[in-house]
Order: structure tokens, then C-alpha cells, then sequence
């Protein structure tokens, strides 16, 4: 591989788009963070971190600009673990995060990793937290093993974990033959409400007992994506729609789907696609009939024929020969132009379930749980995600807007099944004042 | 601590709940928890791009010194308007410090426009002191490509010193030393009229052409190669 000698990689089919649409505020950034039963130790952490990247040489790079694409350089440096900042999913800059494109910080007991989703999707930042741990725990002197669920700093690196699987899963057609529609949305409920100044996100973190909700989603007959899905679309409507009296409108969830479980592969890179789930909003709307419309989508949308169908309609536009032959600045200039005016309004939350983490047996006495938080923006002001780690399933809500009515009305729906709640928040939408004086 | 009104346990520190905002009943039976994000500060809720950046004092200070220029040199009825020189190397400086020093484009990108902003300086001493300067065709017969000389020279000698921990410069004295031909080019054109710097700018940026792609071909070939991929 003459990438790899010469210390470079191209971006993967997914990760091209992402670096030309971060803006001056904005990044496509995701966060997940790890409740430890003990504070972090963060010097060891330092060091964990240090030992732990030569492991993982496709996220040790800095992204470039060439001069058709983007590309990631092998980086020279070592990356630093940070105070975490009291604004979450902060933009990764070259001077705020030494040029790495992840960011590992600390608070307290909590260890947050951002990560530049140009870098990584959930699965490849996941793998490497494992390992992050697994280091970190084994400087600590704690009797830990990995149980071949984590990918040790000695363990070989296969060079199949920096493919871009896109690639490899492609198969050429016909211009004609591409579904190019699918991945076009359609117009879509837009969540509004007052929104933060700058980059400020609020964040909620609802903790509920895996085991139970598990048991409350076969109750139902369904999934936890579904369950989840479901609850939020009606959480949505019940506070922001129907007290508006708003015409019908379309909610649309914007899901991404995680491709290894259908398609081989070991990447650390990016491998997913997405969904898209819609359902128009009216009062005839049950959670059972929302189950069994997004039950639909997620069966359509996860075929192995309709995803190989996306998987080359995406490559093909990487290869279209005028895309290649534009200059990089000519390909942002235009993608920033048609998302101005083509983006907005095509999904109304991103939901991001990641499922369950398969954190090694001997982490448990260290980990109290985890979390995944994603970007949210002007164009999609609340994200949800799902991560469960051992017994405790954490569902965050991010946004960019103060008021928490849908946050509030979503645990409503859980603690009327019988759920047990534990909540967290960053109180961003808390005046400073009013904090000081509670 | 339990929110009464939203039936659900609040696992940080906290005196409201996240979710109602209503005060939370104290437990005193409860173990002390801890706030489960980093403590707000008036400094994180600040707007993040400050307006107090070095820039923008050199912008303000420039601005200021500028209308003090004007003022002397308009106020003393000079004839020759030297403030608009003034205002154009004070201009230089603002940009210099935005796109050379705090950017992070090529150097070859950087020395092009380092190049342009001295070009256009000289073509403004040049209309200023019109009266002064008798040769009017100098900046392009002389000036220009003793410009680009010292720069793609410049170039050259720091990208032999750090080849070794930087190849990316190979590319951009590459790119740099192409701009060595405009000055022939432009004498081609008919816009220059005194051939010899041309040429000797032109042997120059050949010479080191021809030695980066003599001694440092490989490095070079790599770095097209990722720079160029499509």
C-alpha cells in the first residue's frame, strides 16, 4: 500500500464530506464519555494514552489539505489528555487539540473522548476507549483482562483496520442504476426554541436499568432503536407540535446504521450509512403504530441489497470524474452553498443507537457506565443517542436550544412503564445567577 | 435526590432538577455526589471568538496611526502624498499577520502573496513618488524578479536545512520556483522591457527546479502524490 509507506491516508467515502462542512462553530464531533467508580488518575491517563496510539496508526494522524481532497498525515507528535471544558463537543482545532483530530479529557471520574467523526465512527472510537482503558487500568496496578474484547497494545495491527470498507464492498453500475433518491430527504419538522449562545450545548443524560427496558421492549415486541425512536417522535409532537396546533408535519429521524454487522469488516474508519425514518405527525399517532413504522424503515433500510445500493451510489459520486477533477476549494465552496440552501429542514433529530459496548468482565468493578453524545447544530438542534455498557443503558440528549420540554416528556414516558430514571445535566440552559443563588 | 415532580433520581451535584428545574429536596442520608460535567465558569459561556485577538490591535492601532499620517501629511500641505504609503505598509503588516504568520496555507501560497503585497507597495511608491522616479518600468523589469529571486532562494535553502523533518516544502519550492518564469512570460508579452533580471530569475528558479527534482525526487514524488491524489 503506497499510502502507508509513505505515512498518509485517504479520507474514507464517508469521512470526505465531513471536513467541508465544519464551519466556524461547527464540527461533526461525537463524545463519549466513561464514568469510572474512582476519579481518573490523569498523568497515568497521559500515559495510557501515549502507549495506546501506537496501537491504533489510523487515528494518530492530522488531516491536511491537498489539493483535490482532504488526507490524514501520520502524526509525529504524542497527544495530550486535557481538563475537560465546561463546553461540550467543543471544535477540535490544530491548537486546541495539538493536530490530533480526537480529543481526550478529564473530570473528576469521568474520562470524555471527542473524536472528529472525519477520524472515526462509534464502533472504531469505541475499540479504541477499550483499549485506552484496558491501558490505563493495567497502570494502575488493577487485575484486568482483556477477554479478547479488546485490541491490546501488543496485539498485531492488521492492515485490514484502516481500509476504507466502502471501498472494498463497492460494485460499479450504471448511472441509471443508482439510487440516488434515497439519500435525498424530504422536508421535514424542524425543532425551534430559543437557542444557546454560541457554542453551547445543553446536555441530559437519562442512566435507566438495561435489563428493564429490555424487558419493556419485548413487552412491546419491538427493538430498542424502535422503542427509543418511537418514544422521542412522540415526545416531539406531544411538545412542540401539537401545542402549536401546527399543520401536519413530517418528523424524520436521521439513524445511522452501523455497516459491520452486515457487511465484513474490521475497519477503525468510518463504515456506516444512514436512515431515514419519517412519520407524519398527527393525533391518530401511537407509540404501537410508531413502533411499527420505524420496525418498516429499519427492515427496508438495513437489506443487504438496499444498503449495497447506497454503498455505490456514495462511492460513485466520490469517483464521478468532475467531482475528482474539482479542486478542494471549489468542492467546499459548492457543498457549503447547496447545504445552505438544500440542508436545512431534512431531518428533524439525528438518533444515533449505538447498542451495547462489549466492555471486558474485569472492567466492572472500574466502570459505572457510559455514554455517547453527538453535535448539535442550527440545522438539527436536538441528537439523541443510546449506548448501553454492562447493566446501565445512558440515553443522551444534546441541544443547542434552553428548553428541555422534550427531554422532560420522553422520561414522563419511561417512569409511566415503571422505569427507574437517574438523571445528569450540564444546566447550560440554567442562568449563572439563578445557579449560584440554588 | 429525588424530584418529586418528575419521579426520577438526580445522580449529580445539583439543587434543581434537569429536567422541571424545581428545587430538589436535600437527603441527608444520601451520599455526596459530584457534578457530573465540569463547573461553568463566566469564561466558558463567554462568546468564543473574542474581539481582543493580536490582529485586530494591530488593526486598530494601524487605523490610528494611519489617520495621524493623514492628518500631518494632508495638514502640512506636502505635495508628495507620502500617508497612502503609510497606510499600504500598515495594510501589509495586518495582512502578513493573517495569511503568512497565523495561517496555516503552504509556504509557497504564503510567498506568493507575500510576493503580490510587495509588488503592489512598490507600485504605489511608484505612483506616489512619480515625480521622483524618473524609470516608470522598473518595479516590472527589476523589482519583480528580484522579488521572487529572494523568495524562491529563501525557500529553497530552509527546505534543503529541514528536508529530512519536512518534505511538504520540496512541493512548495516546487510550485514557487514555477512563478519564476512570469517575469519571461510578462517579457514575452511585451510587458517587461529589460530582459537580463528576467532571465536571471528565470536560470535561477530552473537551477533549483532542477535540483529538487535531481536530489530529493523521491521525496517529492510522494509528496505530489498525496497532495495531488483525486
Amino acid at each position: 500500500m503506497s499510502e502507508k509507506s509513505a505515512k498518509w491516508l485517504r479520507l474514507d467515502n464517508s469521512a470526505k464530506i465531513f471536513p467541508m462542512m465544519a464551519d466556524k462553530q461547527n464540527q461533526n464531533l461525537f463524545d463519549i464519555f466513561i464514568r469510572l467508580t474512582e476519579d481518573v488518575d490523569k498523568d497515568l491517563l497521559q500515559r495510557a494514552l501515549e502507549i495506546t496510539i501506537k496501537r491504533f496508526p489510523s487515528l494518530n494522524v492530522m488531516l491536511k489539505k491537498g489539493v483535490f481532497w482532504f488526507y490524514f498525515e501520520e502524526h509525529g507528535g504524542k497527544p495530550k489528555v486535557y481538563d475537560a471544558d465546561p463546553v461540550i463537543l467543543k471544535k477540535i482545532t490544530s491548537s486546541n487539540c495539538g493536530g490530533f483530530c480526537f480529543r481526550i479529557s478529564c473530570y473528576r471520574n469521568v474520562i470524555f473522548a471527542d473524536f472528529f467523526h472525519a477520524l472515526t465512527d462509534g464502533t472504531g472510537a469505541a475499540e479504541f476507549l477499550k483499549s485506552l482503558l484496558f491501558t490505563y487500568f493495567t497502570l494502575k496496578g488493577y487485575p484486568v483482562d482483556g477477554e479478547q474484547k479488546v485490541m491490546t497494545v501488543g496485539s498485531p495491527v492488521n492492515p485490514r483496520e484502516y481500509e476504507d470498507s466502502f471501498l472494498t464492498n463497492y460494485k460499479k453500475k450504471k448511472i441509471g442504476d443508482l439510487t440516488i433518491s434515497s439519500l435525498k430527504g424530504k422536508k421535514s419538522y424542524r425543532i425551534s426554541g430559543i437557542r444557546f449562545d454560541n457554542a453551547g450545548k445543553g446536555v441530559i443524560n437519562l442512566y435507566v436499568p438495561a435489563k428493564d427496558f429490555v424487558t419493556l421492549c419485548r413487552e412491546h415486541g419491538c427493538t430498542v432503536t424502535e422503542m427509543i425512536g418511537a418514544l422521542f417522535m412522540l415526545s416531539v409532537y406531544e411538545t412542540k407540535i401539537k401545542p402549536q396546533s401546527l399543520p401536519p408535519q413530517d418528523i424524520q429521524l436521521f439513524v445511522p446504521i452501523n455497516l459491520r454487522k452486515i457487511f465484513p469488516s474490521v475497519t477503525m474508519r468510518n463504515f456506516s450509512l444512514f436512515s431515514r425514518i419519517g412519520v407524519t405527525a398527527s393525533d391518530e399517532m401511537t407509540l404501537e403504530s410508531l413502533i411499527a413504522t420505524i420496525h418498516e424503515s429499519l427492515a427496508r433500510d438495513t437489506r443487504k441489497d438496499v444498503l449495497s445500493d447506497k454503498i455505490s451510489t456514495t462511492v460513485y459520486a466520490e469517483k464521478f470524474l468532475p467531482m475528482r477533477m474539482m479542486p478542494l476549494f471549489m468542492k467546499r465552496l459548492i457543498f457549503r452553498i447547496s447545504n445552505l440552501f438544500f440542508g436545512k429542514n431534512k431531518k428533524t433529530a439525528t438518533f444515533s443507537s449505538v447498542g451495547v459496548i462489549n466492555l471486558p468482565d474485569s472492567f466492572r468493578p472500574y466502570v459505572k457506565d457510559m455514554g455517547l453524545s453527538i453535535t448539535a447544530n442550527n440545522a438539527c438542534p436536538v441528537t439523541i443517542t443510546a449506548l448501553t455498557a454492562y447493566d446501565t443503558m445512558c440515553i443522551n440528549f444534546t441541544r443547542t436550544i434552553t428548553d428541555t420540554e422534550i427531554e422532560k416528556r420522553f422520561t414522563r414516558y419511561l417512569t409511566d412503564f415503571g422505569m427507574k430514571v437517574k438523571v445528569t445535566s450540564n444546566f447550560w440552559e440554567v442562568d449563572d445567577d439563578a445557579l449560584q443563588i440554588l | 435526590m429525588r424530584c418529586k415532580f418528575c419521579n426520577v433520581e438526580v445522580d449529580c451535584e445539583t439543587r434543581i432538577c434537569p429536567l422541571c428545574h424545581e428545587k430538589l429536596v436535600p437527603d441527608e442520608t444520601q451520599e455526596k455526589l459530584s457534578p457530573a460535567f465540569p463547573q461553568r465558569t463566566a469564561k466558558s459561556k463567554r462568546p468564543l471568538r473574542t474581539h481582543f485577538t493580536p490582529t485586530n490591535i494591530y488593526l486598530a492601532l494601524s487605523c490610528i496611526l494611519f489617520v495621524v499620517a493623514i492628518a500631518v501629511n494632508f495638514g502640512m500641505q506636502q505635495p508628495t502624498k507620502w500617508c497612502w504609503i503609510v497606510g499600504a505598509v500598515l495594510m501589509y503588516g495586518f495582512l502578513t499577520m493573517r495569511n503568512t504568520v497565523m495561517s496555516n496555507h503552504s509556504a509557497w501560497i504564503k510567498a506568493f502573496w507575500q510576493i503580490v503585497m510587495i509588488c503592489l507597495i512598490l507600485w504605489l511608491a511608484q505612483v506616489v513618488f512619480d515625480d521622483i522616479m524618473t524609470d516608470t518600468n522598473w518595479l516590472l523589469d527589476l523589482a519583480l524578479p528580484i522579488i521572487i529571486m529572494v523568495s524562491v532562494l529563501t525557500l529553497g535553502i530552509i527546505s534543503c536545512i529541514v528536508v529530512r523533518k519536512n518534505k511538504a516544502l520540496l512541493y512548495d519550492t516546487l510550485f514557487l520556483s514555477l512563478i519564476g518564469f512570469v517575469p519571461l512570460i510578462l517579457y514575452a508579452v511585451g510587458l517587461v522591457k529589460s530582459v537580463l533580471a528576467s532571465a536571471i530569475c528565470a536560470g535561477l528558479c530552473a537551477a533549483v527546479l532542477i535540483c529538487v527534482v535531481i536530489f530529493a525526487r523521491k521525496e517529492l514524488i510522494a509528496e505530489m502524490e498525496r497532495r495531488l491524489h483525486w
